[in-house]
C-alpha cells in the first residue's frame, strides 16, 4: 500500500476530516508523509478554519479548530512581536516596531521547541524602508502563492504607512522590497 | 435493437476476453474514450486489469447501470448496503479496485473505495494503519521519533 500512487493518497487525504488524522496518516510511512507535507497548507486552508486564541500565560497563543471542536494542544509563543497584523494562506503575519514583517506558520511549529527560522515555520522579511515614516502603520499584508509548494514564486505584498505605500518582495529571490510608486490616493485593500 | 444491446470486447492482462454491454462498459471514462475514438469492433485491451478484478468491476458497473435504468428492484438504502458488501474484500483486492477505479476512471467506484479506506484510517494510530494495510515502516527510528515529536499534539489528540 505504501506504493499507492500519490494522486490516490491525495484523494484519501482530502477525505480525512480532522487535522490530527492528517499527521497520523503521514507518520505511517515516508511516502505518505511526503504527500501530507506537500498538501498540508492546501488541506488546512480549504477545510479547517481556526481561531488564534490567547492562553493564560503571557504572549502564548493556541489554535482552536472549529471542525474538530477542540483546542489543538499546540501552544506557541511569538518572539519579539509587536502585534499580529493579519493572516494569509495559513500564515500569521506579525510586525515589530522596526517594521520588520515576519510570517509564522503555527501548524508547523514543533511543540516545546524554540521557534527556529526555516521556510516552513518562520520567515523574517527585510525591514520596510524608509523606516522614517512618522506613523509606521501596516495596513495589510498578503501572501501570494504558497511558500512551501512554490518557493520561487511566492510573493508578499504590503500596504503600509498613512500614505498607503505599496511594496512587494519575493522572499526567495529578492534581497529587499520593491516599492510601487503610485498616485491613486488612498488604497484600501489588495487581493 | 437499441444501443444497449451493443457488446464491447475487453481483453484482460491474463488474456481473457469479456463481452460486455456498451452501457455497462462506458461507465469507465477511459474505455468510453477508447471506444468512441478507436475502432469499436476490435477488442479493447485492459492490460492493467486481471480477469478476477475486471469481473468484479463489471458487476459493480452493471448494478449501477441497472439501478439507474430502474431495472433493479432495490431502494437507494439497499444499494448503499450492496456497496458496503462489495468492498468487504481482502486488502489485495481493495488495493486493485482502487487502482483500477482510478486507471479506468470509474468515478463512483473510486469514491467508494477511497471512502472505504478513509473509514479504516480515521482516528487510528500509525501502527494500526500499518497493520491494516500491511505497510512496512520505512522510517529510521530517529526519523520516526522526529516526526512524532514534531506533531506530538496530533497523537495526543487521540487521548484528549
Amino acid at each position: 500500500w505504501a506504493g499507492l500512487p500519490s494522486e490516490l493518497v491525495d484523494l484519501i487525504l482530502q477525505r480525512l476530516a480532522s487535522v490530527s488524522d492528517y499527521f497520523r496518516f503521514g507518520a505511517t510511512c515516508t511516502a505518505w508523509h511526503d504527500v501530507v507535507t506537500e498538501n498540508i497548507n492546501y488541506l488546512l486552508s480549504q477545510k479547517h478554519p481556526m481561531f488564534i486564541v490567547p492562553l493564560n500565560a503571557q504572549d502564548v497563543w493556541s489554535l482552536y479548530s472549529i471542525k474538530d471542536n477542540k483546542l489543538l494542544p499546540l501552544p506557541f509563543q511569538v518572539p519579539y512581536v509587536d502585534r499580529f497584523v493579519g493572516s494569509s494562506n495559513r500564515w500569521l503575519v506579525t510586525v515589530d516596531d522596526d517594521l520588520v514583517i515576519c510570517l509564522l506558520n503555527p501548524l508547523c511549529l514543533v511543540l516545546g521547541k524554540q521557534i527556529d527560522r526555516n521556510l516552513n515555520t518562520y520567515i523574517t522579511l527585510p525591514p520596510l524602508e524608509p523606516s522614517c515614516f512618522v506613523f509606521n502603520h501596516i495596513r495589510k499584508v498578503v501572501l501570494f502563492a504558497n511558500s512551501t509548494s512554490s518557493p520561487d514564486d511566492y510573493m508578499v505584498m504590503a500596504i503600509f504607512s498613512v500614505d498607503h505605500h505599496i511594496a512587494y518582495i519575493r522572499p526567495n529571490r529578492d534581497k529587499e522590497w520593491t516599492y510601487v510608486h503610485h498616485n491613486w490616493g488612498v488604497l484600501h485593500d489588495l487581493i | 435493437m437499441g444501443s444497449t444491446s451493443t457488446k464491447i470486447k475487453l481483453r484482460t492482462s491474463d488474456q481473457k476476453v469479456f463481452k460486455v454491454e456498451e452501457a455497462v462498459v462506458v461507465q469507465s471514462l477511459t474505455i468510453k474514450y477508447f471506444y468512441e475514438n478507436g475502432c469499436p469492433s476490435s477488442v479493447i485491451p485492459v492490460h492493467s486489469v486481471s480477469s478476477d478484478i475486471l469481473s468484479k468491476i463489471l458487476d459493480y458497473c452493471k448494478k449501477y447501470v441497472n439501478f439507474a435504468a430502474g431495472k433493479e428492484d432495490i431502494s437507494p438504502e439497499e444499494l448503499y448496503e450492496w456497496d458496503a458488501n462489495f468492498v468487504k474484500v481482502d486488502q489485495n483486492t481493495l488495493f486493485n479496485l482502487i487502482l483500477v477505479g482510478n486507471c479506468l476512471k470509474i468515478d463512483s467506484l473510486l469514491d467508494l473505495t477511497c471512502q472505504t479506506i478513509v473509514n479504516m484510517i480515521k482516528g487510528k494510530r500509525p501502527e494500526e494503519i500499518r497493520t491494516t494495510f500491511n505497510i512496512k515502516n520505512d522510517y529510521t527510528p530517529e526519523a520516526e521519533e522526529a516526526v512524532r515529536r514534531e506533531k506530538k499534539w496530533a497523537f495526543d489528540m487521540l487521548r484528549v
